[in-house]
């Protein structure tokens, strides 16, 4: 079944449809559930919820785009929302005394998808929305102030602390793993 | 550094962006759970609660609007009157409930009367009514079964043996003998209203003389009457007689109009009224709509006489009126004026010529060689033949048919209207209306370049009726 008529059936309340359709997208939208959630439970809750709207507003996709887009920018906004309940602050922890020492990309790449998340998951709460949006999503700082309301400095900001924090992080794994 | 930073994010990009976890099968079976029946249906509600409320609205909408067309519910209320100078007792009842007919609403109606009092002893002997005293009434409500007598009388006639007053009450308000429902609205108190919205009783009585009696009676306000109504249809028929006037302009000999006048004679006029007529405060009524009047004419010249000439006119007349009645009969006037809005001509005029060329019309014979026949007129009409007799010389008159020789406008021509008659209300839905009417033009109804003025008079009789809707 391609994608259209499985989207067509979903709408009307096919379960086998609605059960493959979250079959084809679960497992990539429960990692960006992964990467803006906390932890794995709030992240099974992001992708419940998100996938219970997909179903709910599946008659309001058009065809015009791309529909995993569709699906994750769903999953996305969700996360944003549980963010924005969890009353997530935009952190200013004191990373001032960090070092502006960029970590060798090749290093970075030696690491796993997991090693990464476990990274990006232990990112202050604000530091991981706009470093999600920003780096991985590809959203625009203007954009993401939008979405988050805020401004696009505090945007600009939080990236860059979240950067300067993520060096420290994977000079500190770097310096581990040497020793 | 920014280089660098850009391969930071691409490596995160990369290894992020597309990497899969499958989740824990907990997760699906939890959307299968909450995607049940009951979120489906609150889901599809809520994505169509626009439709839904325009739908729910739109119900509402025609509901109330066949409520309020259906007129059988009326408001009611008892007001007080005042027709004895010396009775200065006065009560209000507000708020009282009614139930008419099958209608199962009940309105809050404003209710106000008053005492009376009245030499009416011989149409009430066997009411028992407090007189000659000088109690103190206080706080006192309508009397059951006298409103359950009304709303019965209402839709009936009120020949009520077992309640005499109500006959008084409804011959006092409007003269009637009847009482159909709409002998219950006073005329004089459609417009008022009373926003009072509670029970309420007082009065201040005052000693009664001997022989007197007090009395209440009651009859319904509506606050303000619905266009329904207000509004109805007049259709009338007026035959009527017409009479031109012509006056010479500066090249034109009054010869010419003269032997005009000798050759046109008006046989049939009549109009065809279908207005609105609208009741204003007051009494007051406003009316339009159209006017259609036919004019026929026989034309003698040349020694021939001939039925010819059919003009048509299509009117809108503005007209102001003022209405009145006591019982079923009543009367009214009504004036204003009417824009004619096309206008048809057939048959032929006498050409306008000069002195010297002036054509010489036929005198009218003492014994006419022909005479219209009514099957002629119908035969003319039906046929509607405006020809010229082969005797006829074409060239000395002018075909109203033909633009450039026709002198009379087209449109445009105003008439003042005056009329004043009886009318006979023969039920709630119709009144008929016998008024004698006179209209004329006010300017006249040839062209600029036609070198004469022409008004036409008409005088006649609108034999009418007026339907509700």
């Amino acid at each position: 079944m391609d994608e259209k008529k499985l989207i067509q059936a979903c709408i009307k309340e096919d379960k086998s449809a609605q059960k493959a359709l979250y079959d084809l997208f679960s497992a990539k939208m429960y990692f960006v559930c992964l990467r803006y959630a906390r932890h794995e439970a709030e992240a099974q809750d992001i992708l419940q919820d998100a996938f219970i709207k997909v179903f709910d507003k599946l008659d309001s996709f058009r065809f015009n785009g791309s529909f995993e887009g569709w699906v994750r920018r769903i999953m996305v906004n969700t996360a944003l929302n549980y963010c924005r309940k969890s009353t997530y602050k935009y952190e200013n922890i004191g990373i001032e005394d960090y070092q502006d020492k960029v970590v060798n990309s090749k290093a970075i790449s030696r690491l796993s998808e997991q090693e990464l998340l476990g990274i990006i998951q232990q990112l202050p709460d604000g530091y991981r929305m706009v470093f999600n949006l920003y780096i991985i999503e590809g959203y625009s700082h203007k954009e993401i102030a939008e979405m988050l309301s805020i401004s696009e400095n505090t945007s600009r900001s939080q990236l860059a602390k979240a950067r300067k924090w993520m060096q420290n992080v994977l000079e500190k794994l770097k310096t581990s793993n040497n020793v | 550094m920014s280089d660098q930073f850009n391969e930071f994010d691409q490596v995160f990009r990369d290894k992020l962006r597309e990497h899969a976890v499958s989740p824990p099968n907990s997760v699906w079976e939890e959307v299968s759970a909450k995607r049940n029946y009951g979120h489906i249906v609150a889901n599809r509600i809520t994505k169509y609660w626009r439709t839904l409320g325009t739908l729910l609205l739109l119900l509402l909408a025609g509901g109330s609007s066949a409520l309020l067309i259906g007129g059988d519910e009326e408001k009611v209320a008892i007001e007080s009157t005042k027709e004895d100078a010396n009775t200065q007792n006065e009560l209000s009842i507000i708020n009282q409930q009614y139930n008419f007919k099958e209608i199962t609403s009940t309105e809050n109606n404003n209710l106000s009367t008053s005492i009376n009092t009245r030499k009416e002893n011989q149409l009430i002997t066997d009411v028992n009514y407090e007189s000659n005293t000088s109690n103190q009434i206080e706080n006192r409500v309508p009397d059951a079964e006298l409103m359950a007598s009304m709303e019965a009388a209402a839709f009936s006639r009120p020949d009520l043996q077992d309640n005499p007053l109500l006959n008084i009450y409804i011959s006092h308000l409007d003269g009637w003998e009847s009482a159909k429902p709409v002998s219950f609205v006073r005329y004089e108190e459609m417009d008022k209203s009373d926003s009072k919205g509670f029970f309420k009783l007082k009065k201040e009585a005052k000693p009664l003389r001997a022989g007197e009696v007090e009395y209440e009676y009651a009859f319904p306000t509506v606050d303000k009457k619905p266009f329904k109504e207000r509004a109805s249809l007049y259709i009338a028929f007026t035959p009527q007689s017409i009479g031109k006037s012509m006056t010479p302009e500066y090249n034109v000999s009054t010869e010419y109009l003269r032997q005009r006048a000798k050759s046109e004679t008006p046989r049939m006029a009549y109009t065809l009224t279908a207005n609105l007529h609208y009741e204003l405060k007051n009494h007051k009524f406003i009316e339009t709509g159209i006017n259609y009047t036919q004019i026929y004419e026989e034309m003698h010249f040349e020694g021939e006489k001939r039925f010819s000439n059919q003009y048509d006119f299509l009117e809108v007349p503005l007209l102001l009126g003022y209405e009145a009645r006591n019982s079923k009969w009543g009367w009214q006037i009504k004036a204003g004026l009417g824009l004619q809005v096309f206008n048809n001509y057939k048959g032929y005029i006498l050409k306008v010529v000069d002195d010297e060329t002036a054509p010489v019309a036929s005198p009218q014979p003492d014994e006419p060689l022909y005479r219209m026949r009514k099957s002629d007129a119908i035969v003319n009409i039906v046929t509607n033949n405006h020809e010229l007799s082969k005797n006829q010389e074409r060239h000395t008159v002018a075909n109203l048919e033909n633009k450039d020789e026709n002198p009379f406008k087209t449109a445009g021509v105003i008439n003042v209207h005056l009329a004043a008659g009886v009318t006979y209300y023969h039920s709630i839905r119709t009144t008929f209306v016998l008024t004698p009417h006179y209209s004329r033009s006010v300017n006249s109804i040839t062209k600029g370049d036609a070198g004469f003025q022409e008004r036409i008079g008409y005088m006649g009789v609108s034999f009418g009726g007026r339907f509700n809707f």
